[in-house]
Formats: C-alpha cells, structure tokens, sequence
C-alpha cells in the first residue's frame, strides 16, 4: 500500500529525514531526542525515509572520493561560491515543532498537495493565514478496495480504515484531526482534553471525548456515526468552519451527543435518522473482517459487497432491492453469500464472468406458505 | 534503559554494522521491500512501553531495523532452500536476490556520483570533508568559513537531492 502517494509531500518527508540524519551525526538533547522520536513514531513512511537517508549516507561514505578537483580547490570553490541556493531546510528545528518557520515553498507545496479536494484547500486557506500550527503537514493513509489497515497515531490512538478508504490525519500540540475523504474509519481514541479528536467527513464533524466510534462516508452528502463505546459529539454542519473548538463545550448549534450503542445517519448537514439504539458490533463487525447485516434491504447489503471489489453484484429486479437480508459474512467471500441468496424464495443468481446478477425467480411450482 | 543496556545496543549497532549496509543497499532499493520493513520496523518501534527511556533513537531505530532485515533474509533463504528443485521456481532464482546485489551496487555508486556532480560547491565540499575526510562540523564550519548551522544545512540538502534523484533512479 502506498501510504503516501503525494510526491510533494514525499519531498517534504524526506527533507525532515535528512534534517534528523544530519542532526543525528552529534548527540542529541533531551528535547530534541523526544521530538526525533515523536516524528518517527509519527508515521512508517518517516521510518522508510530515514532509513534510506540513512541507506544513502553509508553509500557515500563507501563510495570513492573524487580525485579531482582536490579537497583544497573544492573548498576554494565553495567560498567563492554564493549561499542563496541554500533553502531554510533545518531552520524550525531551533524553535519548538508548535512554532516552525515557514519554508519559502511550503503553503505552495501543500495547496497543491490538497488541491484535488475542493474541500481541502478552502478548509486549508482558511487556517493559513490564522496560526502557523496548522502548516504541519497532514499525513494520508489510503486502502485499496479489499484492503483493510490498522494505523497507530502519534498520540497513542488507533485509526482502523476498512475497505477503499482515504484520510488525512494531522496532528498538532492542539488538537487532532481526521478528515475522511472517502470509505470507512473506526477509532479507539487516547482520552486528551487540551486536543479534542475532530473527525469530519462530508459535512458532519464528529468530536470525541475520548471513545471507541465508527465513521462512514458513504458519499459527500451522507454519513454513518455509531459508537461503541464511550460519548462523541456529531456536529452535523459544522465541518466548513475553521472555528476553534471549546474543549468543554466541543458541542457547537444543532449538536447531538451520541452514547455508546447508538448510531446516526446524517444526510446534506441534516440528521436524517437517529439517534437510535443499534447492535454497534454490527458496525463494527468488518474490524473482524466481518460484514454483518440485520434484516437490511437487498440493495444495502450488495453494495457493501461490492465496496470490498471482486465481482460485482448487480440487482435487476426493482422489486428484490427492499429484500431484508440477515447474516454475517466474510467481506472477500462473495460465494458464500451468493449461495446463501440462491437459497432464497424468488431469488435467481447467475454468476457470470464479470458480474453476479441478482434477478427474480418465476416460481415452477407454487411457493409454500 | 540503563547503561549497561544502551552500551549493548551500541555494540551491536558497531558489530553489524556490515549487515546494515548490506541490507540497506540491496533490500531497501526494492520499492515493495523498503516499505514492507519499513512498516514492520515501525510497528516494533511503536510497542515499545517507554520509549522516551531511549538515550540513542537512531542507534535504536537501526538496531531494530537489522533484525528485521536478517529476519526476511533468514525467511526467504528458507523460501528459496524448500523450492528450489520446483522448476517454475527457477527463473525467480536466476533473477534472486544474491548475485545481482554486486552489479546493482556498483551501478548505483556510479550514478551517487554523477548526482554528487550536481551540488553546489558548498554542498559538495561539505559532503566530501564528513563523509571522506571524516571531519566533524565544526572543522568543516571553520574552513568553509561558516556557522555549523550552515554546514548541516548544506548537508542536509546534499542527502535531499541525492535522495530524490536516486530514488527516481531505482
């Protein structure tokens, strides 16, 4: 998988490795060993920098010297030479990381790294200008379809991301933030209330207090919320407002707080459905690797197969797509749940090449009441 | 972590130092590999209880890094040992993970020196005082005539481009 698929933010890692590596050569303070460490922990991409950094500067103490020009006439030619090609590439390590000074290319670097995501950049140039924390770059875990990942955060939270998912995680001595671009994110978050837990996806933010929660995406207009455990809060409008958040009020207008076994869907800014009690492990379920389904139409439940990739299922016939469906399944074992469709009354599965078409089933014999 | 502990971990990062090398220029020139160990080297990192008992980070990062390293190197020689008289296996072996690592190293020093051409004078004559005179910053901050600021500057952007423009290499 690749964690990181940005190029420019790539760039960005691997001169923050390079300042580490070179800083590395000489000992350490206390501060600055915490906050190499701190930045290793941050991501394995980080990790994967750094050792070929460190990959790079073995090869260059093996590889031959020069003979020419000699080691005088280099050093000649460098003090000659003029210094404005030197970037400020390790000038925020003298300050804390809350306060790092600004690259010349930075906020450049980072619309454009953003600026598939309308979103994204409009969020991003908003915060910009306010306060010079928010420039720490956002960090982006992805899973292909079929793919699940399990990412641990800075903070000692875990990010589980299911099937086809992209989020961005940027965190700050402040606060912590998800952004769901796409799919399906659970949380198991580390209790902090000088940094409340942000999640937005499409509209909705969702704070925590300090929990074990469910997010999905289903598309940019609707969002499913479902905790396990603990309390969050759904703010259902609010993630365009780059206001900051009250820890003890996180709660803005039109906020729901949300308890442990309780699930709402949330559609174009508007509770749609819920609060209401659910079995929370169902939303949980594909952290199993599980997808479960309590009487839930037809349609519902094939789209969630075919979120996961493999052949599609297609439904044909109208009349079957409110078919309530009961059952739990492994999400890549699309056959046991074709077989378990054609055991149904009415139903017809052919499985061709490409697709699975669901269509209805001309009883040959009269049903049984 | 005690004295006595750190003072170990030192020493194997002295005694396996080869076994570094060896590992970070053949595994990790590999896209896939580098970013599987580099995955499998954080998620130890992360398990660790107290980790700001750590008195050297990078030595520590290293260390785990080439046990992880001699564990998939351990694992695919068994992989190669069980399969090899499987003759589908055998083109995988012709394109194996040994003999050619001699042919790829001296491919990629050429090429570090082509890129080392490509830096500026200051970068340059910093890379060539630490990495083949093994001066310290300091001594290369009093010849250049600059901070030592400077110097890890100049430094620091030598390994940025090289990185770049190797990676895009390999």
């Amino acid at each position: 998988m690749d964690l990181v698929q940005d190029k420019r933010q790539r760039e960005w890692i691997t001169r923050e490795a390079a300042d580490w590596f070179v800083a590395n050569r000489e000992d350490l303070d206390a501060a600055q060993r915490k906050q190499f460490l701190a930045w290793l922990r941050a991501s394995p991409v980080h990790v994967e920098e750094y050792l070929q950094i460190a990959s790079l500067g073995d090869q260059l103490a093996v590889s031959e010297m020069d003979a020419e020009p000699s080691l005088d006439v280099l050093i000649e030619r460098a003090r000659t030479a003029d210094d404005s090609d030197v970037e400020q590439s390790t000038s925020w390590r003298r300050g804390q990381v809350r306060d790092r000074h600004p690259r010349v290319w930075q906020p450049a670097a980072l619309a454009a790294a953003l600026g598939v995501l309308a979103l994204g950049v409009l969020w991003l140039n908003g915060r910009l200008s306010t306060s010079p924390v928010e420039r720490v770059p956002e960090l982006h875990f992805a899973t292909a379809r079929g793919e699940q990942s399990t990412q641990h955060l800075i903070d000692g939270s875990v990010l589980y991301l299911n099937t086809d998912t992209s989020v961005f995680v940027r965190i700050t001595g402040s606060e912590r933030q998800v952004r769901i671009e796409r799919g399906e994110a659970a949380f198991q978050v580390v209790h902090d209330t000088s940094r409340p837990f942000r999640v937005i996806a499409g509209l909705a933010e969702v704070v925590d207090v300090g929990t074990k929660f469910d997010v999905y995406c289903q598309s940019a207009e609707s969002t499913l919320v479902t905790v396990l455990e603990g309390r969050v809060i759904v703010n259902p409008t609010r993630s365009g407002s780059s206001l900051p958040i009250d820890p003890l009020r996180p709660g803005g207008k039109g906020a729901i707080a949300l308890v442990a076994g309780q699930q709402v869907r949330l559609v174009r800014g508007e509770v749609a459905f819920g609060p209401s009690a659910v079995d929370a492990r169902h939303a949980m379920a594909w952290l199993e690797h599980r997808i479960a389904f309590e009487r839930q139409p037809l349609a519902e439940v094939a789209e969630e197969f075919n979120r996961y990739g493999g052949k599609r299922i297609e439904i044909e016939a109208p009349e079957l797509r409110g078919l309530a469906i009961s059952g739990s399944f492994a999400p890549d074992d699309v056959e046991s749940f074709v077989a378990f469709l054609g055991t149904l009354d009415g139903v017809r599965v052919e499985v061709e090449p490409a697709r699975i078409r669901v269509t209805r089933q001309e009883p040959v014999r009269p049903v049984k009441r | 972590m005690g004295a006595d502990k750190r003072a170990l971990v030192e020493q194997l990062f002295v005694e396996h130092d080869g076994a570094l090398r060896a590992f970070f220029t053949r595994r990790i020139r590999r896209k896939p590999d580098a970013a599987e160990l580099a995955q499998e080297v954080y998620a130890r990192m992360l398990r660790v209880p107290d980790v700001e008992a750590i008195e050297n980070p990078q030595a520590y990062l290293f260390t785990v890094a080439r046990n992880v390293a001699r564990e998939r190197a351990l694992k695919l020689r068994k992989e190669a040992t069980v399969d090899i008289d499987d003759p589908t296996i055998q083109p995988q072996i012709a394109q194996g993970y040994a003999w050619d690592a001699d042919l790829d190293t001296a491919r990629l020093s050429k090429r570090l020196r082509e890129v080392l051409l490509e830096l500026s004078p200051k970068c340059r004559a910093a890379v060539a005082m630490q990495y083949w005179y093994g001066m310290s910053y300091q001594e290369i901050a009093q010849k250049l005539e600059v901070s030592t600021h400077m110097v890890k500057k100049y430094l620091s952007q030598a390994l940025t481009l090289c990185r770049r423009r190797m990676g895009r290499f390999g």
